[in-house]
């Protein structure tokens, strides 16, 4: 009896780690393909226009958030409480993909300010951002 | 040793370790624009960017080759998927985190330099035209 309950509590667990792994990986892709897909046209504009340093810069925006939120997702994937009956493994469940979607979203919010202020900074920027263009001062 | 902390320690190094190189080729293709704006000169900035990649894999591959000798024994399956979860987490967290350092230093450094720069522009122009 005693074991039966022990391979409940462990299957219930194994059924919360199939569940929570690729929905958290797939919100992530999703996300982060949604952002740095319109990024691109932020970068652009801050760039005027030079399409390999925008496609660059919004790459390297990408690895950065991906890293991150893929580390997150895995960091917080141990179930630490009791997981004996489906009750408690929906409510673990939802404990963590919920906070797994709000830390989402802010990083998304954060990664939006990033492009807002790179766009302001460009725009009201009249110094010459590459060396050559101080070149042609002297 | 236990056959789970075998599984886990191959699972770990292999996803670390492609994690890791992945990660370092795309930063090689796509930030060899940002040493070539700062020394015009192609080749040597090839060659820069083939050793900082260089540097980045012995600190990283050496890194997570470390952390594995830090390591409780395992007993079974369901505390080791957890476990090896949030280790390769730890992993993928501090590179994130080192590559918003190294994009935050970058852009520090450009903004000070130019400044800096402009500065000694103002200076010349002012002494030249005394």
């Amino acid at each position: 009896m005693e074991t039966n309950l022990v391979a409940h509590q462990s299957s219930m667990m194994l059924v919360a780690y199939v569940i929570y792994l690729p929905i958290s990986l797939l919100l992530t892709y999703y996300v982060a393909k949604t952002l740095f897909k319109n990024g691109l046209t932020f970068m652009l504009d801050i760039f005027h226009g030079k399409t390999d340093i925008a496609h660059s810069t919004n790459k390297l925006f990408e690895v950065g958030f991906y890293l991150l939120n893929i580390g997150f997702a895995l960091l917080i994937l141990q179930i630490n409480d009791i997981c004996a009956t489906e009750q408690q493994m929906i409510e673990i469940l939802s404990v963590k993909i919920g906070g797994f979607s709000i830390y989402l979203g802010i990083m998304l919010f954060f990664n939006m300010y990033l492009f807002f202020r790179g766009r302001k900074a460009s725009r009201t920027n009249i110094k010459p951002i590459f060396p050559s263009d101080e070149n042609s001062i002297e | 040793m236990s056959t789970y902390f075998v599984i886990s320690i191959i699972v770990y190094f292999t996803c670390s370790a492609f994690i890791t190189i992945y990660v370092g080729k795309l930063c090689f293709k796509h930030g060899k624009h940002y040493l070539l704006e700062e020394l015009q000169d192609e080749s040597l900035s090839y060659k820069i960017n083939q050793l900082l990649l260089l540097g980045y894999y012995l600190l990283n591959l050496g890194y997570v080759t470390i952390m594995i000798s830090q390591w409780p024994s395992i007993s079974d399956g369901y505390t080791m998927i957890g476990f090896v979860a949030s280790k390769i987490g730890r992993i993928v967290i501090t590179l994130g985190c080192m590559h918003y350092v190294n994009m935050l230093s970058i852009y520090l450094y450009k903004k000070f330099n130019h400044q800096k720069k402009i500065s000694n522009h103002g200076n010349k122009f002012s002494s030249a035209s005394v």
